[in-house]
């Protein structure tokens, strides 16, 4: 393992020492780095507390949660030193992913139902949502981001954290600092409309789709904004233009205007809403906009209809081109009284579809099968769990599966029987699906708005 | 479960195995309950643990305390094995639920000791490698750091507060929130 190389002097000039079973070794150590810090007599006279290596102090220390070790850092010098260090944050960070992640959620006033709908960007700025970010370790808001305007945060690992706001532009805000970035909602005027085979004399305007993500490899963060035009013979395309934000330490909050590239249309029109879309390593994965026939709502792959009805659009953020379209998975027949859901995520460093299906008549209420794609070319898909559901839950969402199989889910549940019990509390909880036994993380409360995502911002920048 | 190459008649006098304490105090254990422990399993297989295998880094109350948690969690992996071939039965389920909870009770049971104690049987775990137990250890120390301020974990575990009243007044100002 990797241990941090700066801190480990430092780390011996004040940790737990003891006057009893310390070897020759680490003593000198211990002297030659404590230098003015610490005077061996007075040591090992006080002291009672035994020795503790400095690999096993980085060890304790990555096991505690975000607002701990911020108070930490002034405990001494050698603990500030080891909470600075990349190594250190990289072991806390994967540590907190696999036992009580960061997350970030909408709150606002109650509004029950909209738990229920893909969160799309909202007509008019709302007032009073905020962003919250949580440690879900402890419980503690790391930070709150008051007046986002939307609920439509999308759902990413990512540091950074994205709220679209539809027509009225994007924020993307860094969870650790509170520091946003305000994507303007201003389309260039100079589209070139005439490239379109010069049918295009000139067009309408619609609402905007941003998403972002993390070019692989270099790692640099980039939005992609899907703005909907109607050409004047009557077509639909959606202009798709690119831009660079900056590495995880330095997000371009201070080069307003951010300078944004046109790059070619997406094979077809993709779905706004933020159930539709995914990023798994650099690539934004978007689910066709299919509509029913006569109707104006996107399918979002909710049930099979016409072609295309879950076919999956995706763009590479490092070559900035769009790629192959991909087939959804083999869904199957939609059954009577069944509502389907369908929502892409990235599980398990894959692109996923999460297929909910809600039954009234089903006896056992209903059940989620966790689609993994295995081979992109060839549109090759596993079912990778199906998770019967009790009755009792109404709320599900999957948010992350672990090494060892459980998933992180949000869920609530009915009060008793009571039907129309669409206002519990949603609680964050792990489920593990071979023994099917549920333990509760985090209760979010009754402001949550149902958005959420994982936050993998670095403790450094805390 | 002998090291490769000897034969059955070694393999069955192997079987147990005497570790020895700093304070020279001999304990027989069993080879699975002593292979818990990856420092002595490389023993075993380089096959140098004739006459006992000398522990001068562990005395004999914190050696007493390890074999007494390897015994438990050895039952523990040899029932995981035996279970796993019928892993959807339910009644086979039920068992193993039954069982990982009377193994986090000894668990926390076991952790209930002086935080001298708990030191050492970090530093035991840590020289025989003993990832289980390291970890249980490690998080009751993360445990009881937790929610806590930086003067009350100085004051626990003595340590020196060495940075300047200046460097603590501007880690406290630049994250204020944690303080809050």
């Amino acid at each position: 393992m990797d241990k941090p190389g700066a801190p480990v002097g430092l780390l011996r000039s004040c940790l737990f020492f003891s006057g009893r079973k310390r070897n020759k070794e680490t003593v000198q150590a211990n002297i030659a780095a404590a230098g003015e810090d610490i005077t061996g007599g007075e040591a090992t006279s006080v002291l009672v507390s035994a020795s503790l290596p400095e690999d096993i102090i980085f060890d304790v220390l990555s096991r505690l949660p975000v607002r701990t070790l911020c108070r930490l850092r002034c405990v001494c010098k050698a603990w500030r030193a080891l909470i600075s260090d990349p190594a250190f944050a990289a072991a806390q960070g994967s540590r907190a992913a696999a036992a009580a992640p960061v997350v970030a959620g909408v709150f606002g006033k109650p509004c029950p139902l909209e738990k229920f709908y893909p969160p799309r960007a909202p007509r008019f700025p709302q007032r009073s949502l905020e962003l919250r970010v949580i440690d879900t370790a402890d419980g503690a808001v790391l930070k709150v981001v008051r007046d986002v305007k939307s609920i439509k945060l999308m759902r990413a690992r990512l540091g950074l954290v994205l709220v679209g706001r539809g027509a009225h532009g994007a924020r993307v805000i860094d969870p650790a600092t509170g520091r946003v970035l305000e994507l303007s909602k201003q389309l260039p005027g100079e589209y070139p409309a005439a490239s379109y085979d010069g049918a295009s004399i000139g067009f309408h305007t619609g609402p905007c789709h941003y998403s972002f993500g993390r070019a692989a490899p270099s790692g640099m963060y980039k939005v992609l904004r899907l703005g909907d035009v109607m050409l004047l013979n009557g077509d639909d395309i959606q202009i798709c233009q690119v831009a660079t934000l900056g590495n995880e330490s330095g997000m371009a909050v201070e080069r307003e205007p951010v300078l944004w590239r046109q790059r070619s249309e997406p094979p077809v029109l993709t779905c706004h809403c933020s159930d539709c879309v995914a990023v798994v390593d650099g690539v934004l994965h978007f689910m066709d906009r299919a509509r029913d026939r006569g109707s104006d709502d996107p399918i979002h792959g909710r049930r099979p209809g016409p072609p295309g009805w879950n076919r999956i659009a995706s763009f590479d953020l490092e070559s900035e081109e769009w790629k192959m379209l991909i087939d959804g998975p083999p869904a199957g027949e939609r059954q009577k009284g069944e509502t389907w859901e369908m929502v892409l995520a990235e599980l398990k460093g894959t692109l996923s579809v999460v297929q909910t299906v809600w039954s009234r008549s089903h006896p056992q209420g209903g059940y989620t099968n966790i689609w993994l794609l295995v081979d992109p070319a060839k549109s090759v898909w596993v079912k990778e769990y199906t998770i019967r559901r009790p009755r009792s839950w109404c709320y599900f969402k999957a948010l992350d599966i672990l090494a060892d199989g459980r998933i992180l889910m949000l869920n609530s549940f009915k009060k008793d029987d009571d039907v129309d019990s669409l206002d519990g509390p949603c609680i964050l909880q792990f489920y593990n699906p071979s023994t099917g036994a549920l333990t509760n993380l985090l209760e979010m409360g009754e402001n949550f708005r149902g958005p959420m995502t994982l936050c993998t911002r670095s403790i450094l920048f805390f | 479960m002998a090291s490769a190459g000897s034969g059955d008649e070694k393999a069955a006098a192997a079987a147990m195995i005497t570790l020895i304490s700093s304070d020279n105090e001999k304990f027989e254990v069993t080879e699975a309950t002593a292979t818990l422990s990856q420092t002595i399993r490389h023993m075993i297989e380089d096959g140098c643990t004739d006459g006992g295998v000398p522990l001068p880094n562990v005395t004999s109350k914190i050696l007493a305390r390890v074999i007494e948690y390897c015994k438990k969690h050895a039952t523990a992996a040899a029932g995981e094995e035996g279970s796993s071939s019928s892993f959807s039965d339910a009644a086979f389920l039920e068992v193993d639920r039954a069982f990982l909870e009377e193994l986090e009770e000894f668990d926390d049971a076991f952790l209930e000791v002086d935080r001298a104690t708990l030191f050492d049987l970090i530093l035991a775990a840590n020289y025989l490698d003993i990832k289980g137990l390291l970890n249980l250890t490690c998080q009751k120390v993360a445990d009881s750091v937790k929610g806590k301020t930086p003067e009350q974990i100085r004051e626990m575990y003595n340590i020196v507060n060495d940075l300047t009243p200046e460097e603590e007044a501007e880690i406290r100002r630049e994250t204020q929130w944690a303080f809050e």
